[in-house]
């Protein structure tokens, strides 16, 4: 795993600082913007692509660099999504590194993004798999594209509405439980040409595994250590996210709990208010609820892998990718 | 208009569609055929690329198998 987080990382790098220099040759005072498209790509733990790899190998191919390049395209579309997703989060921090708009403004972190997009879409096609298997991807990928999109929207469109578990979980499938686990996994196999059955014990092991990742993320969006997370623990709820940890704890405080949490979310949110609301979500026992529902998640992941009939190696793997996604360390 | 001739003249317009479809197919390799290299090269490309999964595909005692075959050629037309 550790092996094809390296060759990820070397394809991103191989590719992204080609693409700057033909960045470069346009005009030398663009230095600024490559530089901040190689601070977007650094640091990531690579899930993406190796779900995309995996779904791959257990449809029945080989190893070989051209897919681990298609799969690392993967990354560049995390990559555009967070830049866009941190101006939309007013968020300062990213990976312990200043986002692209705290440092270059809004304007440049747009295109910035809308470049690491377009580069997604280029490492993919130049990735040098057959043009037919390409091809037989691109359905999945524009779905892809769709519900990321999709489901970016709706949690701006619900952000400080009214809070719902079933409306907040719908939105945690498309805005991140999508293009992390389900589509990269089902990207990979379409390469490989997987058989139905196939594409099936996958979906199956993919949809819970995407929810828990984004369970996960909820929780430690609040409860996460900033200094190993690289976020600032304020995004989320200066941001009056539509999450599942708000909709559970709403549904379960006391009255006077849900009205002060109510009273705190309202204003602009200062490290003490951050503590008081925590203080409340743990009194409601929903960081607990929602670390059951990622366990929960994660077993039906389990299962589905136990019932399928993948190649050992590709199931093995699979099945450490469970642990990386929702592990609580 | 247009719904009436879906709904009414469908499967005509199908096998219609499919056969000027397949000529303008048939035209467009014949030209295709006669271009210069660029594209071959990309046939090439695609052959290789397959060509390269399929060898990973089979495992490493495929190589040696093909060997065994192009040996076996080679001296077939050595004898011959």
């Amino acid at each position: 795993m550790a092996d094809l987080r390296v060759r990820v990382d070397r394809a991103l790098t191989e590719f992204v600082e080609t693409e700057i220099g033909e960045l470069l040759a346009l005009d030398e005072e663009l230095a600024p913007v490559a530089e901040q498209t190689r601070v977007s790509i650094a640091g990531g733990k690579r899930v993406r692509p190796a779900f995309c790899y995996w779904g791959w190998r257990a449809s029945g191919q080989p190893d070989t660099d051209a897919m681990v390049r298609a799969a690392a395209a993967l990354e560049l579309v995390h990559a555009a999504a967070i830049v866009h997703d941190d101006i939309i989060d007013r968020s300062r921090l990213r990976r312990g590194r200043t986002t692209a708009h705290e440092s270059l403004g809004d304007g440049l972190a747009i295109v910035i993004g809308d470049l690491l997009m377009a580069w997604a879409g280029q490492l993919f096609h130049a990735s040098g798999l057959p043009r037919t298997f390409l091809a037989r991807a691109l359905p999945v990928w524009a779905t892809m594209g769709r519900e990321l999109v999709a489901g970016e929207c709706l949690e701006i469109l619900r952000t400080g509405g009214a809070h719902d578990l079933a409306r907040s979980l719908a939105i945690v499938r498309l805005k991140t439980g999508s293009y992390t686990v389900e589509r990269p996994l089902q990207i990979g196999a379409v390469l490989g040409g997987a058989d139905p059955v196939t594409l099936r014990a996958l979906a199956a092991y993919a949809r819970p595994l995407g929810e828990a990742f984004q369970l996960r993320d909820d929780l430690w969006g609040v409860f996460g250590d900033p200094g190993r997370t690289g976020k600032s623990a304020l995004d989320d709820l200066t941001g009056r996210k539509p999450t599942a940890l708000l909709a559970l704890t709403l549904s379960r405080a006391a009255a006077s709990d849900c009205r002060r949490l109510g009273d705190l979310l309202d204003g602009p949110v200062t490290p003490a208010d951050a503590a008081e609301i925590r203080d409340i979500m743990r009194r409601s026992g929903a960081p607990a609820e929602v670390r059951r529902m990622i366990d929960d998640r994660a077993a039906t992941a389990r299962a589905a892998l136990h019932e399928s009939r993948l190649a050992p190696e590709a199931a093995a793997a699979l099945t450490r990718l469970i642990s990386e996604a929702t592990a609580d360390d | 208009m247009v719904i009436a001739m879906a709904s009414g003249d469908g499967s005509r317009d199908e096998i219609l569609y499919l056969a000027a479809g397949l000529a303008d197919l048939v035209t467009e390799g014949l030209r295709g055929a006669t271009r210069r290299l660029p594209g071959l090269s990309e046939v090439r490309q695609e052959l290789r690329a397959r060509g390269e999964l399929a060898v990973r595909r089979s495992g490493p005692g495929s190589e040696a198998h093909l060997e065994v075959l192009a040996r076996h050629v080679v001296r077939r037309s050595q004898d011959g």
